[in-house]
């Protein structure tokens, strides 16, 4: 049996057209200059992907890092907080606009920020006192049965001196 | 005699007719595909009976071929990668066929198959190969039709030669049924 079937895989002829076909969209396949060109351009672009995503990810430590331990030019910047006018009245669209600069600048800014937010803190007048107790009252709502007629008394302290009555019908 | 110098032309190697395709030349695309095309479109056409996805998974295989070639680092298992490759093509023809098949059964009917192609495939072997599943047609092929060692027919179908003997049993047994009578012969 074996050797028959050799003979007929052997001797089976492949169909031109079909080979021929094959081939020729293969060779339009790899010839296609935009595959080429991405293929070339790929390694580019998932490089300057990879390192996108890493600055994305990375900057909050760097600003960290900067922020625990500012550098010396930050730190000659950062007393100039007192000097800038007090923001605790105002609202946040009123406030000045900050020019931004290099890193340095913008960490100091942000320290300038934060002590300005602790200064305004400290300065925020002491909470005011408790109000006094509300008045109580007591109020008394209820329809009369038979005429329908709808009352509502509120009983204030004073009872009996001021009575309120209001009917609605 | 000086100037009788003869220029012989030497036969392109693989890696020249590579080299010259990837700088665009059609005629190395040719010669180098030429080399493959036979035992590709051959198991191709056998694994999946069907002329228009054989010619679906050669074009894909001679795809792979161009552009990974350089990758086979050892030329001595060149042709079992060939095969490999192949195998894997009409894989995922075999796949997307089954998906496809609802919609492709339409098509048979708007635009009835080439009869002239169609009679390449009538042969015994072909249908017989019909009774069998993907892996034991392609381990039948491989390791029947082909002759190849079975720990290269598994590392072609990415299992365990001890599969690979069930599958070629198992074919053994479906087609001896087909072929009572070349028993004799």
């Amino acid at each position: 049996m074996n050797n028959e079937l050799k003979r007929e895989w052997r001797e089976s002829r492949l169909p031109k057209e079909a080979c021929d076909a094959a081939r020729e969209r293969a060779w339009r396949r790899v010839s296609r200059p935009s595959s080429a060109a991405w293929r070339a351009w790929a390694p580019v672009a998932a490089g300057a992907l990879a390192t996108a995503v890493l600055a994305v990810v990375l900057w909050p430590m760097v600003a960290d890092w900067f922020g625990s331990a500012p550098p010396q030019s930050a730190r000659t910047i950062a007393p100039t907080v007192g000097n800038l006018p007090p923001l605790a009245g105002k609202a946040p669209a009123e406030r000045p606009l900050r020019e931004v600069g290099p890193v340095e600048t913008r960490i100091a800014a942000r320290q300038v920020t934060n002590r300005t937010g602790k200064a305004r803190r400290a300065a925020r007048p002491e909470a005011p006192e408790a109000s006094p107790p509300r008045q109580q009252k007591l109020v008394v709502n209820f329809t009369l049965p038979k005429t329908g007629v709808r009352m509502i008394w509120i009983l204030d302290e004073d009872f009996g001196k001021n009575t309120e009555a209001r009917n609605d019908y | 005699m000086k100037g009788l110098a003869v220029t012989e032309r030497r036969p392109d190697s693989l890696e020249d007719d590579l080299a010259e395709a990837r700088a665009g030349s059609r005629e190395a695309f040719d010669r180098l595909i030429l080399r493959f095309e036979s035992q590709v479109m051959k198991t191709a056409v056998f694994l999946l009976r069907n002329i228009s996805d054989a010619e679906d998974a050669a074009q894909e295989t001679y795809v792979r071929i161009f552009r990974r070639l350089d990758r086979c680092r050892e030329p001595e298992k060149l042709n079992a990668w060939i095969y490999r490759i192949t195998v894997n093509a009409c894989r995922d023809v075999q796949r997307r066929r089954r998906f496809w098949a609802p919609l492709a059964a339409v098509k048979s009917v708007i635009w009835p198959a080439d009869p002239v192609l169609e009679q390449e495939l009538s042969g015994r072997l072909a249908r017989a190969l019909g009774r069998l599943s993907f892996n034991e047609r392609a381990a039948f092929i491989l390791g029947e039709l082909e002759e190849l060692e079975t720990s290269e027919v598994a590392e072609i179908l990415g299992c365990a030669p001890v599969t690979v003997r069930g599958h070629l049993h198992e074919a053994r047994k479906k087609l001896r049924s087909q072929f009572r009578d070349l028993r004799s012969v």
